[in-house]
């Protein structure tokens, strides 16, 4: 499924709180306002439906002219939708899918149970979630359950004065690798939340449901309020590891997980991506942190852009002619006061120049520093690695660097190479090699000195040896890792861990 | 409306003072202080139960009062190490926390405590002797849960493995049904890029013999070719192949097939200006081709191995299905 037009990137997150003011006064009595704001300039990554803003990097959010998918109680009125790609719930963004020979949207049929629950971002993440799951072949049934309260939405069975009920699509897919063996995707896309707010949720159809999960928006686009994201990355191999880390973040409750790619070593293969959403420490299952905690990958080499990932992964689409993964190969979004663009470097030829580089360009440029100060990467393969068996992409460098550098990205994240390390300040280049910049306490950047590039990638694959020999390194270790950032204002706060619980790497900066 | 109200509720009090607050908290914890934690996260959570930062404060508050045990003098000398970097603590230090360690009743402290012990010896020291000692006690801790015991035992593995016996390793993970572990095929992955290394330098050894004697036998002097088709046919493909893949992947991959490139190369045109020097016959002329096709594949292998790729290979390879 391909669309014709280049979504927007930038969206109309203002106005929030007057569409729940509207939804609540006209007697709506739905438990969820499902309709968006088109005014306001903020967040960036509702996208605008097919008809408007064509070809645009705007911010504006021109509303919809596609059917919703949704259903129950009050929100956004239109018919089922018969075609991809379409609004779904009158979220303000397109969905797309796969090519796939089979597909379709609720129609209540099935008596599958769900798994691989897991949660991402479509859209503005202080309004919209989007939820996909697994159920066996023959369920086609695609609805989720949310409200405020987790007792009432536990109870429901469909929607009511309390419990919305949201629709989906739904698609069977499936590599070469895996044979004759499809696997039956289900997506909901659930809109018109309200900033800072916990929901509870289920998904399946009516008499098979889910678990209930908990999740809560984001802070309002532009606010100080203090934001956790956790990075990771190269999970593949050992699923056991990757349970570890995951338990170890699950305590630290983070609003968001970023990861840097190679979630498995055979992208192609569901049986690996299994392993994956059902890893366990016996005692923790990644799931409860997936179906709670909105997960935002890129594509890695050993994901290769397999029709797996896309399909089982949500992230806003970046639709245009002939783009693969319908789009999201490479996206951006806010959360909080942050601004976060993730790339996709395989093959690295298609990653230096073409519609990814200009449309990164304009990213960079669109972005307002002044409500979202902290600007971030994620990607896979370095700009920025000292040792393991990759090093650095000079390719990459010498394409993204310069953008990097004009716009002050603050922290570039990658994986790949299997250890943890992280720069010293970089701000232009001699030839491919950087030049280090002025650095404060800890190699932290002074008044926006220079960029880091912090290498986490030591989620369960092989570790690579670590080196020390390169002049832009400021720390680097071989060892299994996860990072977390914390974000209160002006305030970065990073901190690494290895899997055993020490600290490997803590510093902080302010703007 | 009443949904309605509800969802204004969800953030309706301020939430600096519980930015605050979390922060002493978060404070208290890297001064290794769990006691004062705990009461601010409770503080935070009690005071602002419906703030999106609670589920923070109820997260930290879960793992804590799981290592409640010995009333949290364990936890405490725990976040006392394991918040002290690396670069500056010493054999000493470990050694001394580990008879400490030996000390907190079972929990999950006392294994969170083995597992940095094991992994510092083995790691950061390199010391695999008193890293397998760790990794055995760990292993046997009570209450392990399945990701500790696979750690413990593969870590043990690792130790063993250093100290000179990979095979009672390997071994080790098999019969505790864990021979899919990572661990399990690098070790296995390293032994094959032993005997397969020596078993290449071998055939690299022998080809150069065989081409040497050949030579000696020469029946006409060497001459270069004067047909320059080959060669550049030659150079192009060895120089142009790693730039294909530098394009499309990165140096990696260029370490290990440059050289194997280079090899074939090689060899071709060693192969060449021998069989125009000795006009072998037929006979030996196939056991040449032969000779060099294992030449090549001992450069390749050879080249793949010291690059790290054999062995990425190789545990892609044994992944479970």
């Amino acid at each position: 499924m391909r669309l014709l037009t280049r979504f927007s990137k930038r969206a109309a997150l203002g106005g929030l709180t007057s569409a729940l003011a509207l939804a609540c006064s006209s007697g709506d009595t739905g438990a969820i306002p499902t309709t968006t704001s088109g005014t306001g300039a903020g967040g960036t990554t509702t996208k605008t439906s097919t008809t408007t803003n064509s070809g645009s990097n705007s911010a504006s959010n021109s509303g919809s002219s596609t059917a919703s998918g949704s259903g129950g109680a009050g929100g956004c009125a239109g018919a089922k939708p018969s075609v991809f790609p379409y609004e779904p719930n009158c979220c303000g963004y397109q969905v797309a899918i796969p090519a796939v020979a089979e597909s379709g949207f609720d129609d209540g049929k099935g008596t599958g149970k769900p798994d691989h629950v897991h949660v991402g971002l479509a859209g503005a993440s202080e309004s919209t979630f989007a939820v996909n799951w697994r159920t066996p072949n023959d369920t086609t049934a695609t609805q989720l359950l949310v409200g405020t309260t987790k007792v009432a939405v536990t109870a429901a069975d469909t929607a009511s004065a309390t419990v919305q009920l949201v629709t989906g699509h739904h698609f069977l897919y499936g590599s070469t690798s895996d044979g004759a063996n499809k696997t039956r995707a289900h997506e909901a896309h659930v809109c018109g939340l309200k900033a800072a707010t916990e929901y509870f949720y289920k998904v399946g159809g009516a008499g098979v449901w889910s678990e209930v999960y908990a999740l809560t928006t984001a802070p309002p686009i532009g606010s100080s309020s203090a934001i956790r994201i956790a990075v990771l990355g190269d999970s593949r191999n050992d699923p056991t590891t990757f349970a570890k880390l995951e338990e170890a973040i699950a305590a630290q409750a983070p609003d968001l997980q970023i990861f840097t790619g190679d979630a498995v070593a055979t992208g192609s293969q569901q049986t690996q991506w299994n392993s994956w959403f059902e890893a366990t420490t016996g005692t923790f299952k990644v799931q409860s942190l997936l179906a709670t905690t909105p997960f935002m990958p890129v594509n890695g080499n050993h994901e290769g852009l397999a029709i797996n990932y896309p399909a089982q992964f949500i992230m806003p689409q970046e639709v245009a002619p002939n783009e693969k993964a319908q789009g999201e190969e490479y996206y951006a979004f806010d959360y909080g006061n942050a601004h976060f663009i993730a790339l996709n470097d395989t093959p690295t030829s298609g990653a230096t120049g073409g519609p990814q580089l200009a449309w990164l360009e304009a990213q960079l440029k669109g972005v307002d520093r002044k409500k979202t100060p902290w600007l971030f990467v994620f990607h896979h393969q370095s700009l920025y690695s000292c040792g393991g068996s990759h090093g650095s992409n000079l390719a990459l460098r010498s394409a993204w660097q310069p953008l990097f550098d004009t716009y002050k990205v603050d922290v570039v994240f990658s994986g790949h190479d299997h250890l943890y390390e992280r720069s010293k300040p970089i701000r232009g280049l001699s030839g491919t090699d950087g030049k280090v910049a002025v650095s404060g306490p800890k190699g932290t950047p002074v008044n926006g000195s220079g960029t880091l590039y912090l290498i986490s990638g030591g989620a369960g694959a092989p570790l690579y040896t670590a080196k020390t020999t390169c002049a832009h390194t400021y720390v680097t270790e071989s060892t299994r890792n996860y990072t977390l950032v914390d974000i209160t204002g002006t305030t970065l706060h990073v901190k690494a861990s290895r899997l055993d619980g020490s600290v490997l790497d803590e510093f902080t900066y302010t703007k | 409306m009443g949904a309605c109200l509800g969802l204004l509720n969800g953030s309706s009090r301020a939430a600096e003072p519980m930015t605050a607050t979390l922060d002493s908290a978060a404070e208290a914890e890297d001064r290794a202080e769990p006691k004062a934690a705990l009461e601010l996260y409770h503080r935070a959570a009690e005071d602002y139960p419906t703030d999106r930062l609670a589920r923070r404060a109820r997260a930290r508050i879960a793992w804590l009062e799981a290592r409640r045990e010995g009333n949290l003098v364990p936890l405490a000398a725990w976040l006392r190490m394991r918040s002290r970097s690396r670069t500056a603590l010493t054999e000493e230090d470990l050694a001394t926390f580990t008879v400490a360690s030996l000390e907190f009743p079972p929990g999950l402290v006392r294994r969170e405590a083995a597992q940095f012990i094991a992994d510092t010896w083995l790691s950061h020291f390199e010391r695999p002797r008193e890293a397998a000692a760790a990794y055995a006690r760990w292993s046997q801790e009570p209450g392990l849960d399945d990701a500790e015991r696979q750690l413990a035992e593969s870590g043990l593995a690792l130790a063993r493995s250093r100290l000179g016996d990979p095979g009672a390793a390997l071994e080790r993970l098999r019969r505790n049904g864990l021979g899919g572990r990572a661990e399990a095929r690098f070790l296995r992955a390293e032994r094959v890029a032993k005997w397969g290394g020596a078993v290449s330098i071998a055939v690299l050894v022998s080809y150069a013999a065989a081409l040497g004697m050949l030579l000696l036998r020469a029946r006409r002097a060497f001459r270069f070719p004067e047909n320059s088709v080959l060669l550049l046919g030659i150079a192009a493909f060895t120089l142009g192949l790693p730039i294909v893949f530098v394009a499309l992947y990165d140096a990696q991959f260029v370490r290990a097939f440059a050289p194997t490139m280079g090899a074939l190369a090689l060899v071709l045109l060693v192969n060449w200006l021998v069989a125009e020097a000795t006009e072998p016959s037929p006979s030996t002329a196939a056991r040449l081709r032969w000779a060099s096709v294992g030449a090549v594949v001992s450069a390749a292998f050879l080249a793949t191995s010291h690059t790290g790729m054999l062995t990425e290979f190789l545990m892609a390879a044994w992944e479970p299905r």
